[in-house]
């Protein structure tokens, strides 16, 4: 297991994305069934918390993928927060959400990627969004930047040739959402989450993540009957986001796309495996450099948002075309 | 004055750089050393603190002229406490700093520049190099790209067209290490300060604490070189007692040997063409992620208080102003 050089960054009660706010929030979690579904490459656990509902459409949220998008993590814990007591980390009533959360299958992955959670800074509000990246691609032994491509499969990045292992990145230097073909899942960690997949398979499965904006982004092999309630949940999103004065970006990239175009990510796997509305949604990270700012409230608030319109999409018309 | 979201970082106890660390190690200096010699275009107070000894040696210490490199108020504030208690802020005893003050008149500015800092985090360890130049020279609302310096100077930059107004700016726009000419600054903070070192007596050493990826001296451009070599002097033991902790440190001093010509004005040339002062900045390290090797903030602190301890060396054993 290891940890790497991070800067260490303050942060709120309500953002429990360290390693201690991670193991003190899956310890406290009483009202889901809290399941160890695998071990990450540097021996972590992977967890998820369910909260079964027979017959209930099926939603899945998963939360850190890359390490470097801590509040996706954090929006998991204030979503278990909302189910287990009505308001969000920060003491904020979600009365929508707790009502439509009780009537879905909800599973929540809230760090599918420990291993480079534990690597990564905990926060980036303020930091330069040109700073960030490397974090996320890594850094070679001369401090030089790695283009994601040279991380694409098969194989992965060679860690000798590593100074930083950046966030999208599994502990033995795979790409987490990059996978060679749809048959072959090289990345441990996604493997085991499929497992737990086929226990209680997703109808609808948001990975969620973060860059600057907040932004849905289309699977490309999803058909136009699925890609409509994506725009649907876009639209809902929109609206209630955009009515804060905050950022979000009408367009969803990807979905002009054809189903055969772009990169294999594992959530084309879940959409091929499982029939599931599979779609990723960015939120923000709070960069000084990008208009309007925000801070780490601002972003909960926008990842509950969408959560709370998947799921009332969800409850009101099921996530199966 | 301009809020943003300004990283928040946890930085440890002995690294005093944020509004609220510096105003409690202001407060604590003994009212008789402290002098508050002005105010900020943000309307922030300015400080020095005084260790005079008349007929030694004038050395003055600034940190912060630059907000977005907060090593040096934190190294400041060590050195004051290592001034007084012996000890700096981490409790490491410091004999040779101690036993040096008493051939020495220092004065320490810990905070040239507080609305810089109060913008900027409160340490980069652990930040990629990626965006710093915008930290230092903001980023434009209309499309964010970076002013350039020259487009800066002389006139400023207007902070309301800004992003983020970078740390090398006072709140009115102003770079604070940027003369229009070594007879003229508009960074009313070193103006006060000019002014007050007119008043008493000016320095005859300025080492002006700076921060970028690595350790090194910068060489003053108008320097002759009698002067020069002085900085050489300095710069060879700072760099035989960094490089002994196994720390990176650049041999070659930034800017020599080009012979003295224009160049950058700095705050640095103005008092060096003013008061003959052996003004000079020394570049600390921030700790970043992607320059190796690594460091953290004690390692960097310590690097510092080497150069001012180099420095100080040198102006009791032979006196700072060459004998020209």
């Amino acid at each position: 297991m290891t940890t790497q050089f991070k800067a260490k960054v303050d942060i709120p009660p309500f953002w429990p994305v360290d390693e201690a706010g991670i193991a003190e929030q899956l310890a406290t979690q009483q009202a889901g069934e809290l399941v160890r579904y695998g071990t990450s490459i540097g021996g972590r656990d992977l967890c998820l918390l369910r909260y079964p509902n027979p017959g209930a459409p099926a939603l899945w949220v998963v939360g850190c993928v890359h390490g470097h998008e801590a509040g996706t993590t954090a929006a998991c814990f204030n979503l278990l927060n909302i189910k287990a007591e009505g308001v969000d980390l920060k003491g904020k009533p979600w009365p929508d959400i707790a009502e439509l959360a009780a009537q879905l299958d909800l599973t929540v992955v809230p760090v599918a990627n420990p291993d480079a959670r534990a690597r990564c800074a905990d926060c980036f509000v303020g930091w330069p969004a040109e700073a960030i990246v490397p974090l996320g691609q890594s850094l070679d032994r001369n401090g030089k930047t790695i283009p994601v491509e040279a991380g694409y499969p098969p194989g992965g990045l060679n860690l000798d040739d590593v100074l930083f292992l950046g966030g999208l990145y599994n502990e033995q230097g795979l790409n987490f959402t990059r996978q060679p073909d749809m048959d072959t899942i090289q990345v441990t960690e996604v493997r085991q989450l499929l497992a737990a997949m086929e226990a209680a398979p997703p109808q609808c499965c948001v990975d969620l993540h973060a860059c600057s904006i907040n932004v849905l982004m289309m699977v490309r092999n999803l058909p136009e009957s699925y890609r409509e309630k994506v725009r649907r949940i876009r639209d809902a999103a929109a609206e209630a986001i955009k009515a804060l004065g905050h950022q979000f970006t009408d367009e969803i990239p990807g979905d002009r796309e054809p189903v055969d175009t772009g990169f294999i990510s594992y959530l084309r796997v879940v959409h091929q495996r499982f029939g599931a509305l599979a779609f990723v949604y960015e939120g923000r990270q709070g960069y000084i450099n990008r208009l309007p700012h925000c801070d780490a409230a601002d972003i909960v608030d926008d990842y509950l948002i969408l959560l709370r319109e998947t799921m009332r999409l969800g409850v009101a018309e099921g996530y199966l075309p | 004055m301009n809020t943003f979201h300004i990283a928040k970082m946890q930085v440890p106890d002995f690294w005093p750089a944020n509004e609220e660390g510096i105003k409690q190690h202001i407060a604590a200096v003994p009212p008789d050393r402290l002098v508050r010699y002005g105010t900020s275009a943000g309307g922030r107070d300015l400080h020095l603190i005084r260790y005079p000894n008349p007929g030694k040696p004038r050395l003055w210490v600034i940190g912060g002229t630059h907000g977005h490199e907060p090593g040096g108020p934190a190294t400041c504030f060590n050195l004051l406490h290592i001034l007084r208690h012996g000890e700096d802020l981490r409790r490491k005893q410091w004999p040779d700093i101690v036993g040096l003050v008493g051939d020495l008149d220092i004065t320490v500015v810990p905070l040239l520049n507080p609305d810089g800092r109060a913008r900027c985090p409160d340490s980069l360890v652990g930040w990629s190099t990626g965006g710093l130049d915008g930290m230092a020279q903001s980023w434009r609302k209309e499309d964010r790209s970076v002013p350039t310096i020259e487009e800066a100077v002389p006139n400023g930059l207007d902070p309301d067209e800004m992003i983020f107004l970078g740390g090398r700016f006072n709140d009115d726009g102003f770079l604070a290490n940027r003369p229009v000419s070594v007879e003229k600054t508009l960074f009313v903070e070193f103006q006060q300060l000019l002014d007050y070192m007119a008043q008493n007596d000016p320095p005859e050493c300025y080492l002006d604490l700076h921060a970028c990826g690595s350790n090194f001296f910068c060489m003053n451009g108008g320097f002759t070189e009698p002067y020069r070599e002085k900085l050489r002097t300095i710069n060879r033991a700072t760099a035989e007692a960094v490089k002994s902790l196994g720390h990176q440190y650049n041999d070659n001093i930034y800017g020599d040997p080009k012979p003295p010509g224009p160049g950058i004005v700095g705050n640095v040339r103005m008092l060096y063409v003013r008061w003959g002062t052996l003004a000079f900045p020394y570049e600390g390290r921030q700790g970043f992620l992607d320059i190796i090797p690594w460091c953290d903030e004690s390692d960097i602190l310590d690097d510092y208080l080497i150069a001012i301890r180099e420095t100080m060396r040198l102006g009791v054993a032979e006196g700072y102003i060459p004998a020209e």
